[in-house]
């Protein structure tokens, strides 16, 4: 007998493009039926009026193991996450896959490589803005290396977080990364709010390496009024033969730690930033808006603390997230329950709902291509962001017409309330959200590159 | 691996900055040294008095379209023996100047083109009149190791001069990167009684002066250098001394540039002496300038 089936769901196919209401046979881990006649099962699902979506996939997360957001991207139908972003990620790879799986976590997790905090931080390199030595880059190389081998599906960069990272040394890592044939995801590196050069200095790596980009957040990066020179400096590069795909949250408001480089005094005297526009969100000061005084003492006292910084043009995530190579993510950190940023439970529904209900930027089958298929392709995870025969069972089912995202920003909401309208979510066959409730079951798994 | 010296002229457009950077890029090759000559205007310019009419391709331009260049293949030799690189600008609108210049002056390094051409010095003529964030970038970063303030004595180039100088003191934090300052047409009055006091005036010790030379206006329009045109002129003599005199290591301390309204007030006093002077009535301390 089968262990679940889901019945009369609209059943979106990634591969052909279409829609078609079909019922579903999951058996372990696997979907094994896709069929129109009545099936029986240990659990039967009613998803009439539902949505059936492979479940989707975060190409850009902070997750790590943390179970809370592990929770929360679940609640927002994410089954598999990618993780170590940025440049921060667990050096030692192998040794993070192992704790993962001896002690479960709620969805599927991929990990990346992470060069300009950890990489950079293991080989001692504690000022961001020097650049390495050739030892050094020898050393990164080596440890690379070894985290490639043990499954990690590719070498992030933060490059704001490195502004030293001499082209060489992001050339050394890109080599071992087109070696392995794996993805680099970039955060690149502005010194000015228009530094366009941001985005040749990635593409001249991956012209002379052959290593396949990810530039991450891109509205993040670009939605401050340059976003279409951005895009077609992006359009140019892929006509030209790179391979590059961009991802993008729904907001324009980024946040990351008061203690790193993009909050030097410096990056915002150059970026035009204003203490006005800082919101923290977390610790013992969140919602409260920053002033100088409040910058000085976080940033000696709590410099792991996130404050979000309010800018940037709201019709830019849309022009950036229609283009055809852009994944829609999330960006989640790691934060307690009550703190953080909406992008953490969000940016799934909102994304839906914004392009896809509302301003019909996209089709249905498209947004949900973009949320699956797509990032399943990039990084190479077979038998993921596809409903077929065979197929992982990773499958989110939600609730088009109630589909909404419910979080806001600390100083005016809730940064993790959950959305409405994501109804059931399968990770590996198992229902870890079930009638919109959270189960806590552990059902994920490691996906190696 | 020789100890290189990278340094930049700056000043508002239209003062001759880009000529007397060629003439001096050209001077120093007489005296021995091997010098690469890099211009960032969109008009090419820079080098045009060095290199004649043999065409360039700006190289920045080129890494935008190809991503991957080879930073040699994209410099001439011209017959003083100047090496010549033109970077050409952005797209009219599109993006920001800023790290334009590290780009290429990484690739100068990694890519070995200074051992190559065992480059003793790099002139960057740097165009832009506004220090932004990313006109400053490359002298804050520690790309260059000094700056040549071209001006004259008119109202709108002394503005934009303290304003550079202004911007590299901001942005020289923890080095103070040394400044000179570099009065063109020093003979035209008020020039060199004015820009001394003004030198003066901010701290600033180190000051050159070139006075108005026909035959540099001459081989200007004959797409020359002066060195090349007029090899005996005094005008070469001139220049020769001038680029001795730029390459000196001095001790330089931190100048202090006018804030706005504090230079507003010492230039409209200049003015009224420009006009004392033009109606005849000269002041005994002005007579230097004659």
């Amino acid at each position: 007998m089968l262990d679940v089936a889901i019945h009369h769901a609209v059943v979106i196919d990634t591969e052909k493009g279409i829609e078609k209401k079909m019922n579903i046979g999951i058996k372990d881990d696997k979907i094994v039926r896709l069929t129109t006649d009545t099936l029986i099962a240990t659990r039967v699902i009613e998803a009439k009026n539902l949505i059936a979506s492979p479940g989707f996939i975060d190409v850009h997360g902070h997750v790590d193991g943390y179970a809370y957001s592990g929770e929360l991207s679940a609640c927002q139908g994410i089954t598999t996450t990618v993780g170590g972003n940025c440049g921060l990620s667990p050096v030692d790879i192998a040794d993070f896959f192992a704790r993962q799986m001896r002690d479960g976590f709620v969805i599927n997790q991929a990990e990346l490589i992470g060069h300009s905090f950890s990489l950079r931080q293991a080989v001692g390199i504690a000022d961001p803005y020097r650049q390495a030595t050739p030892k050094e880059f020898v050393a990164m190389e080596e440890l690379t290396r070894k985290a490639l081998q043990a499954g990690a599906c590719g070498v992030s960069f933060g490059l704001d977080y490195s502004p030293g990272a001499s082209f060489a040394e992001i050339t050394a890592l890109a080599n071992v990364c087109a070696e392995f044939n794996r993805i680099m995801p970039i955060h690149t590196r502005l010194f000015t709010q228009n530094d366009l050069y941001s985005l040749f200095e990635v593409l001249a790596v991956a012209k002379r390496t052959g290593v396949r980009l990810l530039i991450s957040h891109f509205v993040y990066q670009y939605g401050t009024g340059i976003m279409e020179e951005a895009l077609n400096i992006i359009d140019q590069a892929i006509q030209n033969g790179i391979d590059v795909k961009i991802d993008s949250g729904m907001y324009t408001d980024w946040t990351t730690f008061i203690g790193t480089a993009t909050f030097d005094e410096q990056t915002i005297a150059d970026n035009e930033m204003r203490f006005s526009d800082m919101i923290v969100a977390s610790g013992k000061y969140i919602g409260k808006r920053l002033d100088r005084q409040l910058y000085l003492n976080m940033r000696k006292d709590y410099p792991n603390e996130s404050v979000i910084c309010f800018m940037g043009n709201k019709a830019e995530i849309y022009t950036a997230l229609k283009k055809s190579y852009a994944m829609p993510s999330s960006d989640i950190g790691t934060y307690k329950k009550g703190e953080g940023h909406p992008q953490i439970a969000g940016s799934f529904p909102k994304y839906f709902k914004e392009m896809v209900k509302e301003r019909r930027d996209l089709s249905l089958i498209e947004a949900v291509t973009k949320a699956t298929l797509l990032p399943a392709k990039t990084f190479g995870f077979a038998h993921k962001g596809v409903i077929k025969v065979g197929s992982d069972a990773d499958i989110t089912l939600f609730d088009f017409e109630h589909l909404a995202d419910k979080a806001d920003f600390p100083d005016r909401g809730k940064p993790d309330a959950k959305p409405t309208g994501i109804e059931y979510v399968l990770v590996n066959g198992r229902l870890v959200v079930d009638q919109g409730r959270f189960t806590g079951k552990k059902a994920g798994r490691i996906v190696r590159g | 691996m020789k100890n290189i010296k990278r340094i930049c002229f700056l000043g508002k457009g239209g003062i001759g900055k880009s000529v007397i950077t060629a003439n001096v890029s050209a001077a120093l090759a007489k005296q021995g040294y091997k010098v690469l000559q890099v211009g960032n205007d969109i008009s090419l310019s820079s080098t045009l008095v060095l290199r004649g009419e043999v065409e360039v391709t700006p190289a920045l331009e080129e890494y935008r379209k190809k991503y991957m260049i080879k930073i040699e293949d994209y410099i001439i030799k011209s017959p003083s023996g100047v090496y010549c690189l033109e970077l050409g600008s952005l797209e009219p609108g599109v993006g920001c100047m800023a790290r334009g210049i590290h780009i290429i002056d990484e690739m100068l390094e990694s890519q070995g083109a200074i051992d190559n051409l065992d480059l003793d010095y790099i002139l960057y003529d740097i165009s832009g009149d506004i220090p932004c964030t990313g006109f400053i970038l490359p002298m804050r970063d520690g790309v260059m190791q000094k700056c040549i303030v071209v001006t004259n004595s008119s109202f709108p180039a002394l503005v934009t001069a303290n304003s550079m100088i202004a911007g590299i003191v901001r942005a020289s934090k923890h080095k103070i990167l040394p400044i000179g300052l570099l009065v063109n047409f020093a003979d035209v009055y008020p020039a060199r009684t004015q820009l001394t006091a003004y030198a003066e005036a901010i701290q600033l010790e180190e000051i050159a002066y070139l006075d108005y030379f026909q035959k540099i206006e001459y081989s200007e329009l004959a797409g020359k250098t002066v060195l090349a045109a007029y090899p005996d002129s005094a005008a070469t003599e001139a220049m020769m001394k001038l680029a001795k005199k730029i390459i000196e290591a001095k001790e330089h301390c931190v100048p202090k540039p006018l804030e706005r309204k504090e230079l507003l007030n010492w230039l409209s006093q200049w003015k009224q002496r420009s006009l004392a002077q033009k109606s005849g009535i000269i002041g005994i301390d002005d007579s230097s300038n004659i």
